[in-house]
């Protein structure tokens, strides 16, 4: 089939090609950036929290009275978790990855604060920080029982040693290609005017910050501290299960916690799978919301096509029978349908490209999003096509089954 | 050129049927042409459907140019439709988004000739209508009589066996229809084979052959033309 008579009609008479053309080129523009967005969203649900996830739950507790000893309450349940059946470890802390809360500081490779000084989160542990996280520790040790002290809120942040994820150690220390180079370094913090350092003694791979951070890549900059926390009359636990064991501690483990002592309010725990569905939920939220308009997007659009070929079809069904009795097989018409629908999405695919990169340039600009890859526009591109091709397809059928006889009639 | 033979052609619907042809049996031979007259609903138009491979015949035989057309696949039928068949059609059937050069490249380009071939084919066939200056016109810019030109023209343009018109000065003054008419009988003059449906008696005199279909049946109105003299036999087929 040759297009260039196609084409000549088309111009000839292009109100359905510019509104087809248009309706292709918006839908394209806003489907490439949604699917770019809802891929960036399915990365965020899908991140890993550098824990053993499937095994641990988080668990709080508040004093009643101000002179409960908070520091013998926090040894003896942490003794008593560990005899749990079913409980592989457990530690104080006060947050987890992807938890949404936590602290966070500034740090620098230097005292002088001359060098770079990068957010990080702040997160507290004991000895037993690898067994219970089950955390990659990929360079250097872990806390030693000796090192860990209490701290309480008012109490100034004075941690001698720390670990550090590798992220943060690289970024830090960006000439030292190793992380088990970091080790022994030191790194400050407290600020210019009251400048602290803590050596560092190990390096965790792979492991998330509570939040991801709006103005600096905080997500893969943790360092973690020795110190069970004590905020007022409140601590934390994170327990990790032995596997297989984490449904039955979520069922028991407040009421065991609260027989063991009932001078404090055990609240519910959370099991880790909780703590990232809040985490995801907007993404799950963006991606769903964005499928739902990429699909009813190309609904609209192979409704159109659908709608406007129609149209054509009856619009032409003398000339169609004209061109039957000029010796056009059916296949002659089938495909002289496909190929208008064709150069009309393909021209709509050309402005839609464009208009899809101008879109995220501003959404780049606007809120920080990534560049589109190409692959997003081609597949997107490839998918619009298609669903032009499927959607002219009744139709055209249906002008394939004119009969040449039509060409006669005078009606 | 022609043979119907014992031909029926009857639409059926879940309510009724109707015979539009019945034990139709006619021949022409090359280089005729015929006017097919008759009133309206006696079946002149599924006649020239039928002959023009635009519809099937219910029972019977048909031959074009010696070929038996009975079962033939609707691919074939296109094909021969497109090699063997010109069609004048009473409202031009021109598209009216195309210029008349593309208009008479449409059954070309089903024809798979070359884009030479082709654009010579168009400029001889619009030069014969004499319209070889307007090809870039598009037809709501011709009168009523230049558009059924370019119909011919297009008919033309693949050099077909048989020619056929359906009421092509229907829709034409009589100035513009006897334009047409002289333009037909020159083509006839060099060769082709012309069968013509009309209402019109005055048309259907200047055939040297007219055939009267009346309830579904061909009546054969051999004009012969001697000398100044006309002389009219009739027969039944």
């Amino acid at each position: 089939m040759d297009i260039k008579p196609i084409f000549k009609t088309l111009i000839r008479n292009p109100v359905g090609l510019v509104l087809i053309a248009t309706q292709v080129a918006l839908t394209l523009a806003i489907i490439v950036n949604s699917l770019f967005i809802i891929n960036q969203r399915l990365d965020n649900i899908s991140v890993k929290s550098g824990i053993d996830e499937d095994n641990t739950l988080m668990i709080s507790f508040s004093s009643l009275s101000d002179s409960y000893n908070m520091e013998n309450a926090i040894a003896n349940d942490l003794a008593f978790l560990k005899s749990l059946p079913g409980v592989n470890s457990a530690m104080a802390t006060n947050s987890l990855p992807l938890s949404n809360s936590g602290w966070s500081s500034g740090v620098s490779s230097q005292s002088d604060y001359k060098g770079v000084e990068i957010g990080s989160a702040f997160y507290f542990a004991d000895e037993t920080l690898v067994d219970t996280l089950g955390v990659d520790l990929i360079a250097g040790r872990s806390f030693r029982s000796e090192e860990i002290s209490y701290y309480y809120l008012s109490d100034e942040l004075e941690p001698p040693v720390c670990i550090v994820s590798a992220d943060l150690a690289l970024t830090l220390f960006p000439d030292l290609n190793n992380p088990e180079e970091v080790v022994g370094k030191k790194i400050w913090y407290g600020g210019v005017e009251n400048p602290k350092f803590a050596e560092v003694i190990g390096v965790i791979n792979d492991i998330k910050a509570p939040w991801r951070g709006w103005s600096e890549p905080i997500f893969n900059r943790v360092i973690y501290v020795p110190h069970k926390p004590i905020f007022g009359k409140f601590s934390r636990y994170v327990v990790r299960a032995e596997n297989g064991q984490l449904d039955n501690l979520v069922k028991n483990i407040q009421t065991e916690l609260s027989n063991f002592d009932d001078q404090r309010v055990i609240r519910p725990p959370r099991p880790f799978s909780d703590i990232r569905e809040v985490f995801v939920r907007n993404d799950k939220g963006m991606a769903t919301t964005l499928t739902i308009v990429i699909v009813l997007l190309l609904l609209i659009n192979a409704l159109g096509i659908i709608g406007l070929v129609s149209f054509w079809v009856t619009q032409r069904t003398k000339q169609i029978g004209t061109r039957r009795a000029l010796g056009a097989t059916k296949f002659d018409i089938l495909t002289y349908f496909l190929t208008e629908n064709l150069i009309i999405t393909c021209i709509g695919v050309i402005i839609g490209s464009i208009l899809a990169m101008a879109l995220n340039n501003w959404l780049v600009t606007a809120f920080s999003l990534s560049k589109l890859p190409m692959s997003y526009l081609l597949g997107s591109a490839l998918l619009l096509i298609l669903m032009g091709m499927i959607a002219v397809c009744a139709p055209a059928m249906r002008a394939m089954n004119v009969q040449p006889a039509v060409a006669t009639r005078s009606v | 050129m022609l043979k119907m033979n014992g031909l029926s052609k009857v639409y059926r619907t879940h309510l009724v049927e109707t015979h539009a042809l019945r034990e139709f049996s006619i021949t022409v031979d090359e280089g005729e042409f015929v006017a097919v007259t008759g009133p309206s609903g006696s079946g002149k138009t599924t006649f020239l459907n039928i002959a023009g491979l635009l519809e099937e015949h219910t029972e019977g035989s048909y031959q074009l140019d010696g070929i038996e057309l009975t079962g033939l696949s609707d691919r074939k039928r296109s094909a021969l439709r497109n090699e063997k068949l010109g069609f004048i059609f009473q409202g031009f059937n021109l598209i009216p988004d195309l210029n008349l050069f593309d208009n008479v490249d449409v059954p070309l380009r089903y024809r798979g000739f070359s884009a030479k071939e082709r654009k010579q084919r168009i400029e001889t066939s619009l030069e014969q209508v004499g319209l070889a200056s307007r090809m870039k016109h598009f037809p709501s810019e011709l009168s009523g009589g230049q558009q059924q030109r370019v119909a011919i023209a297009r008919a033309l343009a693949g050099e077909p066996k048989l020619l056929l018109a359906d009421e092509p000065t229907g829709n034409l003054d009589s100035n513009m229809a006897r334009g047409v008419m002289e333009l037909l009988e020159s083509i006839n003059a060099n060769g082709t084979t012309i069968i013509m449906v009309t209402h019109d008696p005055e048309l259907a005199a200047r055939t040297r052959r007219n055939v009267h279909v009346i309830d579904g049946q061909v009546t054969d109105l051999r004009t012969v033309f001697n000398n100044d003299n006309v002389e009219r036999t009739a027969e039944t087929a």
